[in-house]
């Protein structure tokens, strides 16, 4: 009760006018001439309700070269290009910022940013997501959810719910919070959890969906839900938390932001006040094209007013994401999880669809977690 | 027994390749089902014409190795496509691409009322005939190079505006097919506009992305007096000149662009060999039944790269080929929207994009 008064109190100030004010502390000295600080960014889906977000991403950041006269250069990426950078294998030219994305973990090379950036600006747990070891290793720019969604209005029949079983949020939302872990038996744990209570997987879900024959979809990122909405031609869908075999539905929170890469300390300043500017950027746009949470409290008026949820939608995700205690992983555990998924997700799939058995469940992802262990091993002695 | 065959042209386009040839021993048709790549449009190097002889033998020793298996079956009419042969007046008639543009002529200038189909068919041959006669030609209804050349008198080719100077830049050709026009890009101002012919319904020309990749120089034919090849990677397509200028702002062709040989010469010396050649205009029902993994080629990608582009996630040129930037795109847009994090469009992937059903 407590987080959720904090929570309400935090949307009811930062209501009452704190939008319009600025933020960041900005690099105050004077930059020697030949400062460059090249940015790695993700695209994102052109969205109706908001302008497309390279052009502003470019935008932001030749605002921020002319005010201090630097050179900054914005290249966009995959985030599989971003992730493969953060762990330590991208053998180029490694820039000074790059955004970490819906998956977000502490990576080769990030920067401390602890007292260079103000945390008082950015909504607690926010902070406290990007807060490893006591340390603040990025800067968070908006908070991205998981849920279920489904149509107002419609049964709970589980044969009306597609999921998503390809997808990395699908075990991460089963697995990462509660007591369920990444271990062989837990991942089988979730999956016949799965089948029994929503039956076999669908090939097309969308196509499901469009076609009214399922009634909710999960796991379900703020995009998909954009494009739930949008495909509804104004239909209600609701926002649901992710069931899982505890019983306890919740949202999974992830918190995507800027890692300062930038071992110049010349630099430095910059490249952190460039990320600070990027995040509340990115935190603006992703409340607006894709209803999330922005990280800077002083924009948590444009989620209330831009995000298309109505008052409920807001304070449920608000308060779940006070309630989750979401963290950030480290490279390592990233790394484990992206490899677990690559591994298990075919076995996952033949089972959910009914080419597998229980037994054949089981065999499967422990060969595969075998043969992941093995590689894993391998890595670790090179 | 020994067959003589006489080969009459290219097979249909988008069916299986079939060339055909007359039995002249036998009343009926001997056809061959033969595999190969889809049917040049665009003369190939070297032009098949020139291999003719070498062909004929190879075929004769197919047909030979073959004959027991090969159906003595009638076909109703004999599908021909776009050639320099001699049209020749057959029984059962013969059917090819470039009657229509011929039935097309002869009714403009009042020698044949008949429906403007394909069938080389008897009226036609006596429209042929009196053409011929009054042209000081023989008479002998075979539409030859010369017949051609008859036809395409009294054809005028519209005068078009002084051209500007051409602006520096990047030069880059844009041809709309609902309007049959071309239009020539300098320096990303239009420089001028030629009119042209584009593909017919059933034989659309390709929408997309292309490259001019090779440039030749022809004889006055069926391609005019100037080729250019372009690098759509199903089919041969291209832009050439033609003998038919009648044909010259209609949808007329097997789906290449066809100039007036002036304005092909002209063009022909303007762009290099790697300009840009953007094909907006209409398309053929596309078919996304299928799940589309790297490697695919067709409209369909060209498509999905244009829907990839509209949705934010560029792939590139929309080139109809399911390359590495498709495959990072597709990617992408998997990724942000949770359906998994592969390279291959689902079907769910079209349905997001909205592409599917067109």
């Amino acid at each position: 009760m407590k987080i959720r008064a904090a929570a309400a109190v935090v949307l009811i100030v930062a209501m009452l006018g704190c939008g319009c004010q600025e933020h960041a502390p900005l690099p105050s000295k004077t930059p020697s001439d030949d400062v460059r600080i090249l940015v790695w960014d993700a695209k994102e889906p052109h969205l109706p309700g908001a302008s497309p977000y390279s052009e502003l991403a470019c935008r932001v950041a030749e605002h921020y070269a002319q005010q201090f006269g630097i050179a900054v250069e914005v290249q966009f990426k995959t985030r599989q290009e971003m992730e493969s950078l953060l762990l330590g294998e991208y053998q180029g030219e490694v820039p000074s910022v790059v955004f970490s994305t819906e998956w977000p973990f502490v990576g080769a090379g990030a920067q401390d940013l602890t007292g260079l950036v103000p945390t008082d600006d950015y909504l607690e747990p926010a902070a406290s997501f990007w807060t490893y070891d006591d340390r603040l290793m990025g800067v968070p720019s908006y908070v991205h959810w998981l849920c279920t969604a489904k149509r107002a209005g419609t049964d709970n029949s589980s044969g009306m719910t597609g999921y998503l079983s390809g997808s990395p949020g699908f075990l991460h939302s089963g697995l990462d919070y509660g007591s369920l872990d990444w271990t062989g038996e837990d991942i089988c744990t979730y999956a016949e959890w799965v089948r029994q209570t929503y039956g076999l997987r669908s090939q097309a879900v969308l196509d499901l969906w469009r076609q009214n024959r399922i009634e909710a979809i999960f796991p379900v990122t703020p995009h998909l839900f954009k494009w739930m909405k949008l495909s509804e031609n104004g239909g209600e869908i609701h926002l649901l938390p992710i069931d899982n075999p505890e019983g306890t539905p919740r949202f999974y929170f992830s918190v995507p932001g800027y890692v300062v890469m930038e071992a110049d300390e010349e630099i430095l300043e910059f490249a952190v006040g460039l990320a600070q500017v990027l995040a509340a950027a990115r935190g603006r746009w992703a409340a607006r094209a894709i209803g999330c949470i922005p990280a800077l409290r002083s924009d948590i008026p444009l989620f209330d007013v831009e995000s298309g949820f109505t008052r409920e939608q807001r304070v449920l995700l608000m308060t779940g994401f006070f309630d989750s205690d979401a963290r950030i992983s480290d490279r390592t555990a990233h790394g484990h999880k992206i490899r677990i998924c690559q591994a298990v997700v075919e076995v996952i799939e033949e089972y959910l669809s009914g080419e597998a058995d229980r037994d054949q469940l089981e065999q499967g992802i422990h060969a595969a977690l075998k043969s992941h262990t093995i590689q894993s091993t391998g890595e670790e002695t090179k | 027994m020994a067959r003589e065959g006489i080969y009459t042209g290219y097979p249909a386009h988008k069916q299986d390749t079939q060339l055909v040839f007359i039995n002249r021993r036998h009343p009926s048709y001997s056809t061959l089902r033969i595999y190969v790549k889809e049917w040049p449009c665009l003369p190939s190097k070297p032009r098949l014409r020139r291999s003719h002889s070498g062909l004929l033998i190879v075929m004769s020793v197919i047909i030979l190795a073959v004959g027991p298996t090969v159906k003595h079956q009638a076909p109703a009419m004999l599908r021909v496509h776009e050639t320099d042969e001699p049209l020749l007046p057959t029984t059962p008639p013969v059917i090819r691409h470039d009657v229509y543009d011929l039935k097309v002529r002869l009714s403009q200038l009042g020698l044949y009322e008949g429906p403007l189909d394909e069938v080389y068919d008897s009226e036609t041959v006596k429209a042929v005939k009196a053409f011929q006669e009054s042209y000081w030609l023989h008479p002998t209804g075979i539409v030859d190079r010369s017949t051609w050349r008859a036809l395409s008198v009294g054809v005028v080719r519209p005068d078009s505006p002084a051209a500007k100077p051409l602006p520096e830049g990047e030069i880059y050709l844009e041809v709309d097919t609902e309007v049959a026009e071309l239009r020539v890009y300098a320096g990303g101002t239009l420089w001028k506009t030629y009119p042209v012919a584009v593909g017919k319904w059933a034989t659309l020309t390709p929408v997309g992305e292309w490259k001019i990749v090779d440039k030749g120089y022809e004889s006055g034919g069926a391609f005019g007096t100037r080729w250019m090849a372009l690098d759509v990677p199903w089919g041969g397509y291209g832009i050439h000149g033609t003998n038919r200028p009648w044909s010259i702002g209609t949808y007329a062709s097997l789906g290449c662009v066809r100039m007036f040989n002036e304005d092909i010469e002209e063009l022909y010396e303007l762009v290099p060999i790697g300009t840009r050649v953007i094909i907006v205009g209409y398309r053929p029902p596309l078919d996304f039944g299928k799940p589309f993994v790297p490697g695919t080629i067709g409209p369909e990608v060209v498509r999905l790269q244009e829907a990839l582009r509209e949705f934010g996630f560029d792939a590139g040129p929309t080139d109809g080929r399911y390359g590495p930037l498709t495959e990072q795109a597709v990617r992408e847009v998997r990724e942000v929207f949770g359906l998994g994090r592969e390279g291959w469009a689902s079907r769910d992937v079209f349905v997001l994009l909205q592409v599917e059903g067109q």
